[in-house]
């Protein structure tokens, strides 16, 4: 007799995760991203924070064997700014998406698990947020403090948890039902042990999976920013990269390459991390949850199938099956 | 109401409505190299006109895979490997895909496990009928609105009554809902109708309800009926026939009371044991150590050896043959050679 | 019966509201889940609870726990009124009284090994702090619910078991506390048939054995047959039958313990019975019917019957019958 795996542990994800074809390009693209990120001063040919002498000619200077994807306003080149630039949307992505989801995860466990008046008010907060355009407010904020790294982190991380929070909410309020939840209790367990051993074990994968879809919109928002202007001045972004492309005239003297290696940049990122978490968000519907004890693993894929699909059986699904 | 119902004798003078040859099933296994796994291994059985069989056995003994087979709705990686399954004098096997569509549910029509999730939900339950009633040409009109007349006569056959057609599955009770699988499965007038696993699920009063409908429906309709369950006592209530199958092999089939008062398998002889009798209540039931094969892992003698305790030698390395005990009566053991 | 009970349940209520509170208003319709029950579970004794579902008994059961509070009543424990007991002592009632629940597949962690289970409970107690000590209780309590060698299954995962074993771990989780007192909620109903009477017996053992009191909970009668000393009959909320579980069985009083005797499958095809079938379903626990709440389905049911609700009353020798035709 056996039951389904459970593919709520770490271990069958990862299993399950490997038959995924676009999880596992987004994977790939996400792990190139970061790479070039992590090597990028033993892989730009120049160093875009040291002074340049600049001349005329090295102004938007177009690809050459020298700068292969040319220079940009600052006669700086344009490769190795993409190659550092990836840094700041990285780090950013990562670290606001970590704010974010921490945030979320709390909150929608918190609304979850202990439910009544807590929740009601929690998930009210989350729908106010929810609502609220967030890049206005993202603007509003950073143009009030100061556009450093931490700051837009920090900001972005605090706008962008509602999502998660929802989720986690509703995957804590089906943990919750659970028996073994109420097993623990019935043994003498108390909220926070349950959350700690039954209620977080079962929601993590989830926002793992999240997680990684949270870091795309925080790298689209770190970007938008950064083109319009709101960005720390003093590091290379690939949103700040196209911000001075934009404003400083490199449409107009047809410098193409000051504008697209940026805007490639983030698509490849954002690309990357929604492929991967929909590939990770795939492997862990919980449709594949099941406990009836007639039949092997494969009629239990079916039995879904068959058991909701009576009125449908009838219809299209008899030549189907 | 007083009532007790199946106090009908075998009908073993009608004729043979279907008859199931030898049939093995086997899942090809998604890993490479592994070796498919045979989760019915040539089980045979008729069903006759009028009759009642009782398909018995445990988890994954393979009798939801046998009538799914009969059916021709086996998932994807199922294989009918061995066998014919004669349909009055036609095999199934041999039907093309579309012909096999006009035998399913004109012919022969299944009442799945589960009506909870086996009505949609955001559709009314008469809705789900008429569409069953033109899908296969039933409305006269082939519109679902001339379907109405037939919907209601159903609904009325179950005891659900017709003005409740308009009515949505969450606004039925569990009992109604069943009523109204077995209201779908009727729709076409089938001659043979699966039942699996009915009952399950249900509180015995309102599984006393649907048994009664089951039987007396049967008797008004002339219906073939096989049930497919874990309870003896179903069985031993409105049964015929029964099949008794373990690890996807016939253990014993034979006619009921026989099956109840003569079992020769070991195993019929353990279920029995093992179930609760309210009219003999013992201090301890008597139980089958140990655990039903895994269709992956099946011992190589006999099926039951591992939990029989008359086990011998030669029950772990020879499967048995299903030896003839007497006319109708079937059981695969080593023991029952000699007799 | 000398020594003193067990476990007194007296008056117990558990009324829920039937629909969402809102701010502004409270609910005033209730479910009447579990209605007025009284009983007494002597020390060593096993009642068995039966009804069909909707009737209130997991909900006495998880009453009875200390995890649903009561409306209204009292549940006496060793002598102690237990009733709204919270905090410190609620958690120290949990060592005595246990529950093990229906559905072995469910009433496992998947991400636990059955050693981690099993020991869950006394880390929670704080009970057994030494590592081996904990491991040799973690051990005993694996084989004295059958898991033998219990070194073969501390290491394994919940899916890796069979639904038997499954429902063992259940029981060594509930045992590892050696509590006095045992509620089962069906603990049986998802298992096979052949694996049911392993686990039934199981029980009887540990009641044998241990002296363990204990609350079986089912729907089958045929079951509660085997092992049971009493039997209380519940029907919307109410027990409507309670005694000795032979004399009940033998001679049950209360038209609804009489039909649902009748309706259950005997199996032996050579016994026929006169089945009592009733209609329709039991009436939802909200709006419930004046008078006996059974009489609306009652096959002999009378005029007086519409106007007075009938309480537990003596019927024969330890046979009490909540009707007013008994």
């Amino acid at each position: 007799m056996t039951a389904s795996t459970e593919i709520t542990s770490i271990r069958g994800l990862s299993r399950t995760f490997s038959r995924s074809t676009m999880g596992m390009i987004g994977l790939i693209l996400l792990l190139a991203a970061i790479l070039m990120a992590v090597f990028a001063p033993q892989l730009a040919p120049y160093d875009p924070y040291a002074p340049v002498k600049v001349t005329i000619d090295d102004i938007y200077a177009p690809p050459s064997a020298q700068h292969l994807l040319g220079t940009d306003d600052a006669a700086k080149d344009v490769l190795s700014n993409f190659m550092y630039g990836s840094r700041v949307s990285l780090v950013v992505g990562f670290f606001a998406a970590f704010i974010a989801v921490a945030i979320g995860g709390t909150i929608g466990i918190v609304a979850g698990f202990w439910g009544g008046k807590m929740e009601t008010g929690l998930m009210r907060f989350t729908d106010i947020m929810l609502v609220i355009p967030d890049l206005p407010l993202a603007i509003v904020i950073v143009a009030m403090t100061k556009p450093s790294l931490w700051n837009i982190i920090f900001i972005i991380g605090i706008l962008g948890w509602t999502g998660t929070a929802r989720l986690v909410r509703s995957q804590t309020l089906t943990v919750k039902e659970r028996k073994f939840v109420t097993r623990a209790r019935a043994v003498g367990a108390g909220n926070s042990y349950i959350v700690r051993r039954h209620i977080l074990p079962l929601v993590l994968p989830l926002m793992v999976a999240n997680t990684v879809l949270v870091i795309s919109l925080a790298i689209l928002s770190e970007s938008t920013l950064a083109f319009l202007g709101l960005s720390d001045p003093t590091l290379v972004s690939w949103g700040q990269m196209l911000n001075y492309a934009f404003t400083r005239g490199a449409m107009s003297a047809g410098a193409w390459w000051a504008l697209v290696p940026p805007g490639l940049g983030i698509v490849w990122v954002v690309l990357g991390c929604t492929l991967l978490g929909r590939g990770l968000e795939e492997v862990l519907n919980p449709r594949l949850e099941t406990h009836h004890l007639a039949v092997g693993k494969r009629m239990i894929a079916r039995s879904g199938v068959r058991g909701t699909a009576v009125a449908d059986v009838e219809t299209e699904e008899w030549q189907v099956l | 109401m007083l009532s007790s119902y199946a106090d009908t004798i075998p009908l073993t003078e009608a004729p043979i409505l279907l008859e199931v040859r030898d049939v093995s099933v086997e899942f090809v296994s998604k890993q490479k190299g592994a070796p498919a796994a045979r989760a019915v291994d040539h089980v045979s059985f008729a069903l006759r006109e009028g009759e009642m069989l009782g398909l018995v056995g445990e988890s994954g003994c393979g009798k939801t895979t046998l009538m799914l087979s009969l059916m021709r709705l086996l998932p994807a990686a199922g294989r009918i490997v061995t066998g014919s399954i004669e349909f009055m004098g036609q095999d199934l096997l041999d039907l093309t895909e579309s012909e096999m569509s006009e035998v399913r549910w004109r012919n022969i029509s299944i009442i799945f496990q589960g009506a909870m999730n086996a009505l949609n939900p955001v559709r009314t339950v008469g809705d789900q009928i008429a569409e069953a009633l033109v899908r296969h040409g039933m409305a006269p009109t082939g519109k679902k609105s001339s379907a109405a007349g037939r919907v209601g006569d159903l609904l009325e056959m179950v005891g659900i009554g017709a003005n409740r057609a308009n009515q949505y599955p969450h606004q039925y009770s569990g009992g109604m809902r069943q009523r109204a699988m077995i209201a779908m499965a009727l729709a076409c007038n089938p001659q043979v109708v699966v039942a699996d696993e009915p009952t399950t699920a249900l509180d015995v009063m309102i599984q006393a309800q649907i048994l009664e409908l089951l039987d007396e429906l049967r008797h008004k309709l002339g219906l073939s009926v096989i049930l497919v369950t874990h309870d003896l006592g179903v069985v031993a209530e409105v049964c015929d026939t029964v099949l008794v199958m373990y690890g996807g092999v016939t253990a014993e089939y034979a006619d009921v009371d026989t099956i109840f008062n003569d079992p020769q398998h070991p195993y019929t002889q353990q279920l029995l044991n093992a179930f609760p009798d309210l009219t003999r209540p013992t201090a301890r039931l008597i139980s089958i150590p140990g655990a039903p094969p895994r269709l992956d892992n099946l011992p190589p003698g006999c099926r039951f050896a591992p939990r029989c305790p008359q086990v011998f030698d030669r029950c772990h390395s020879e499967p048995p043959a299903l030896h003839r005990l007497s006319d109708g009566h079937l059981a695969s053991c080593h023991l029952v050679e000699s007799r | 019966m000398t020594e003193s009970p067990i476990l007194q349940v007296q008056n117990l209520r558990k009324l829920f509201p039937a629909q969402r509170s809102g701010l502004f208003r409270s609910p005033e319709r209730f479910v009447h889940a579990v209605d007025d029950v009284s009983f007494d579970l002597g020390r060593g004794e096993v009642l068995a609870v039966v009804g069909e579902s909707g009737c209130g008994k997991s909900t006495l059961a998880l009453t009875l726990l200390g995890l649903e509070t009561p409306s209204a009543g009292k549940i006496i424990f060793e002598g102690n009124d237990v009733t709204s007991v919270s905090g410190k002592e609620q958690k120290a009632l949990r060592r005595h009284i246990q529950m093990i629940f229906q559905d072995p597949y469910e009433s496992l962690n998947p991400l636990m090994v059955i050693g981690e289970i099993i020991a869950e409970p006394l880390k929670v107690h704080n009970l057994a702090p030494d590592k081996a000590e904990r491991a040799a209780r973690v051990r005993r309590a694996l084989e004295d619910s059958g898991l033998r060698p219990a070194e073969n299954f501390v290491n394994r995962y919940p899916h890796e078991l069979s639904g038997g074993q499954r429902q063992r771990v259940v029981i060594a989780g509930a045992l590892v506390l050696e509590p006095t007192l045992l509620l089962a909620d069906e603990p049986v109903s998802m298992l096979d048939v052949s694996i049911r009477a392993e686990i039934l017996n199981l029980l009887a053992d540990l009641r044998a054995n241990r002296g363990i009191s204990i609350v079986f909970i089912t729907h089958d009668l045929a079951t509660a047959a085997h092992f049971t000393d009493r039997v209380a009959v519940m029907y919307l909320g109410r027990i409507v039958e309670l005694g000795r579980t032979r004399q009940v069985l033998a001679n049950p009083t209360h038209p609804y313990t009489k039909a649902l005797l009748s309706v259950i499958p005997v199996p032996n095809p050579r016994q026929r019975r006169q089945r009592i079938i009733l209609e329709g379903d039991p009436p939802n626990p909200i709006d419930l019917p004046p008078g006996c709440r059974f009489h609306p389905r009652c096959p002999i049911a009378q005029d007086i019957c519409r106007g007075e609700d009938p309480a537990l009353r003596l019927v024969a020798p330890a046979q009490q019958a909540a009707c007013l035709l008994a």
